[in-house]
């Protein structure tokens, strides 16, 4: 399983889609949809399987600030099928910081098992802040505590 | 326009290692409820920009406050290490990560490092106090029964 492509569907304009090759720096605002899409090939019976997507920050372990997935059905098929389905994520700035440098991946779960894990996307993220004006910016006071 | 010049001198504040610097920050805030990053540093101002020595971070919530400005007080301690040398004269820096440009602010010559107090500065002050109360014992001595 690869990621294979990356849209962002801006809250601004409903309807619109904006694409991004891989390796370009996805800007994204609160209530903007980051679309995750993934090729990969599947033989074996008719299932349903969640397609799951995940922006975060990979250290030890991926640390998934927001998540989105989807229920995927797949075909009975006795010869490799290529594919390739999306899962959205929809961008919270309460639960996901402004900044520069988040990572993504997805992955394939049949239940709680983790079928097949993409590679990691790195820093291919960063999240605007919203809109915000500062005014009598100061220090107004230094004490030792 | 009124211009006020203050001619007090910025208080300065010493500080060893194992102090603790408490900033308090003011500005008023005008934009949507969001979490950002409030930084504060002590170092040199210098010619480049602000060279940190020691800096802390938190993440600060900022209210709703689409329309008027919000006056926000919030306050960030600086945990003195022996990462900064004894020495007079370090600025101060502060602003919000997110919304350098809009923020940085910085006050100079406001902390003084004196250093750890030394085991032999201890020993020092015991050594005197007993060096003054043995010749107070010589010069006024007990009365003999």
């Amino acid at each position: 399983m690869k990621i294979q492509a990356l849209q962002v569907l801006p809250a601004q304009y409903p309807g619109y889609a904006l694409f991004y090759t891989l390796g370009s720096v996805i800007e994204v605002k609160n209530g903007d949809t980051v679309r995750i899409t993934v090729g990969y090939s599947y033989r074996g019976p008719a299932k349903t399987l969640t397609l799951y997507g995940a922006i975060g920050v990979q250290a030890v372990w991926f640390d998934e600030k927001m998540v989105g997935s989807k229920q995927i059905s797949l075909p009975a098929s006795t010869s490799w099928l290529t594919r390739s389905d999306y899962v959205d994520i929809a961008i919270d700035t309460t639960k996901i910081s402004a900044g520069t440098g988040y990572d993504m991946y997805a992955k394939m779960k049949d239940g709680s098992t983790d079928l097949v894990i993409s590679p990691v996307v790195y820093d291919g993220i960063t999240v605007l802040a919203d809109a915000a004006e500062f005014q009598n910016f100061q220090i107004s006071s230094w004490a030792k505590a | 326009m009124i211009y006020m010049i203050s001619l007090q001198s910025p208080q300065v504040v010493e500080l060893n290692i194992g102090d603790t610097l408490r900033l308090a920050i003011t500005f008023g805030y005008r934009g949507p409820a969001q979490q950002l990053t409030l930084y504060a540093a002590i170092g040199n101002l210098g010619f480049f920009g602000f060279d940190e020595i020691i800096a802390v971070q938190k993440p600060v919530d900022l209210p709703e406050s689409p329309d008027s400005f919000t006056t926000c007080e919030q306050s960030i301690d600086i945990a003195i290490t022996d990462a900064i040398s004894s020495g007079t004269g370090y600025d101060l820096m502060s602003k919000i990560k997110e919304f350098q440009s809009q923020t940085e602010v910085r006050v100079s010559d406001v902390v003084n490092i004196i250093g750890a107090p030394s085991m032999w500065s201890s020993i020092t002050s015991v050594m005197l106090v007993s060096m003054m109360m043995a010749m107070m014992g010589q010069v006024m001595p007990t009365e003999q029964g």
